[in-house]
């Protein structure tokens, strides 16, 4: 039986898009059947970041007003068998849906036999999120270490369970260790202490992400990446595995030594 | 978005619901000299087309200018589009502007690109194959001339490409090939 997993977070420009491309692929590694679906219709980026843009024929609210079959609009993906992407529409607005659509697009879905179908919800807390939690099983809320993003974190977990989504899972993603440790960013207590569920997973801030994103090559393929290993983790995880948050402090390099000698004299 | 509301169009897709199970096949869009093929049959007719490509490119230019265009009115907008805007007209487009990655054009008849295509055009998008589609600058994430749909080979086309160019239908595969 499938199981619909909601990816949200409130504020925008948090990492969304990007853990559910990296969720997704990381999960169609480990050889289950997943569906991506992109429910921010009118700014649609996941086709962008998974490089599926050249693709699309049909999307979304195609298949929700009958236009196309679920089948032919979902758009598999270049890289790994079981992987399949569902776009949003471009030129509609979130009007185009309704929750009571998606609950049923959501079921269709799971009778395709897909092992987990990733919901990309949009920023907001209006009609595109009401429509990405409709058919959800449960829910994961990704936040940053910042006062704004943590707020509307605890903001989108009342309405979850408000929407009979209790317990989500959080993903704190983009920390920075070393300013943790001065004392200038929130730490995973902090961020904990105040939404008080249960973490997910830890994602350091990367370089490698943005480099992968513009190539359209979600990092959790990339071995060498801290940011893809954490997705990797958060994967297993998923699939109920018991996996312990990884080890965020970098290893001093040589360089850094020096400096701190230099800073220290 | 751009709609026009008079018009007789009234089909929003090529093909209404498709009968077969699996996803709408895209086809590669050939360029002339890139000519890079990963369907064997277009290979096939590939090299066909090589030789005698020159003759026929005149051949289908003044045949769709001919039987085609004259038929049909020409709206003409100016300005870019940008994403998720789209311009559909019983006709023919021009266009003095950009079309961005997300934008859609969608023309009975032909469109021209006075500046770079970087979205979807659908020219000919009632089964018309004799349409055809130009460009300054020829970059869009998929052509669609007629019931095809293409889209060029991954990473063949790069941004600094600023040659006018047109694409066209020749034996069921879309050409793109230089303006001389």
């Amino acid at each position: 039986m499938g199981e619909v997993i909601v990816i949200t977070s409130g504020k925008g420009g948090v990492g969304k898009t990007t853990t559910s491309a990296n969720l997704g692929c990381g999960l169609a590694i480990s050889g289950k059947k997943v569906a991506l679906v992109d429910a921010d219709i009118g700014l649609r980026n996941l086709d962008v970041v998974m490089g599926l843009e050249n693709r699309i024929v049909y999307d979304l609210v195609d298949v929700v007003e009958g236009n196309c079959k679920l089948k032919s609009a979902l758009i598999k993906d270049k890289r790994y068998a079981g992987l399949f992407l569902l776009p949003a529409a471009q030129t509609r607005d979130k009007d185009a849906v309704s929750p009571e659509q998606m609950q049923k697009l959501c079921q269709s879905l799971k009778d395709e036999g897909f092992d987990y179908i990733i919901i990309d919800c949009p920023a907001g807390i209006e009609q595109g999120f009401k429509n990405a939690i409709a058919g959800a099983d449960r829910a994961l809320v990704v936040t940053t270490p910042e006062v704004s993003a943590v707020r509307d974190a605890d903001r989108i977990i009342g309405l979850l369970e408000a929407n009979e989504l209790p317990n989500p899972s959080l993903i704190l993603n983009r920390l920075r260790i070393d300013m943790v440790k001065k004392g200038e960013m929130m730490s995973i207590e902090d961020v904990t202490e105040i939404l008080a569920v249960d973490i997910l997973g830890v994602v350091p801030d990367d370089e490698s992400i943005v480099i992968t994103t513009n190539k359209g090559e979600p990092a959790v393929t990339d071995e060498n990446s801290k940011a893809g290993q954490a997705y990797r983790n958060i994967t297993r995880r998923i699939m109920g595995e018991d996996v312990p948050l990884m080890n965020l402090e970098t290893e001093e390099t040589f360089m850094d030594k020096l400096k701190k000698f230099f800073r220290r004299s | 978005m751009i709609t026009f509301e008079q018009d007789p169009y009234q089909t929003p897709r090529t093909s209404p619901v498709t009968e077969t199970e699996e996803a709408p096949e895209i086809g590669l869009t050939q360029t002339g000299a890139l000519m890079e093929t990963i369907i064997e049959e277009a290979e096939a007719k590939a090299e066909e087309e090589a030789a005698p490509e020159a003759t026929e490119e005149t051949d289908v230019e003044g045949r769709a200018l001919n039987a085609f265009c004259k038929e049909h009115m020409a709206y003409f907008h100016k300005g870019n589009l940008r994403s998720g805007m789209s311009l559909e007209y019983d006709g023919t487009i021009v266009i003095l502007g950009d079309v961005n990655p997300g934008a859609q054009v969608k023309a009975t008849g032909n469109i021209l690109v006075l500046g770079a295509l970087k979205g979807i055009a659908h020219a000919g998008c009632l089964g018309e194959p004799e349409a055809y589609v130009f460009a300054l600058n020829m970059n869009p994430i998929q052509l669609r001339i007629g019931e095809l749909i293409t889209r060029f080979p991954d990473g063949e086309r790069s941004k600094s490409l600023k040659n006018p160019e047109y694409a066209y239908v020749e034996d069921g595969i879309v050409y793109v090939s230089a303006f001389e």
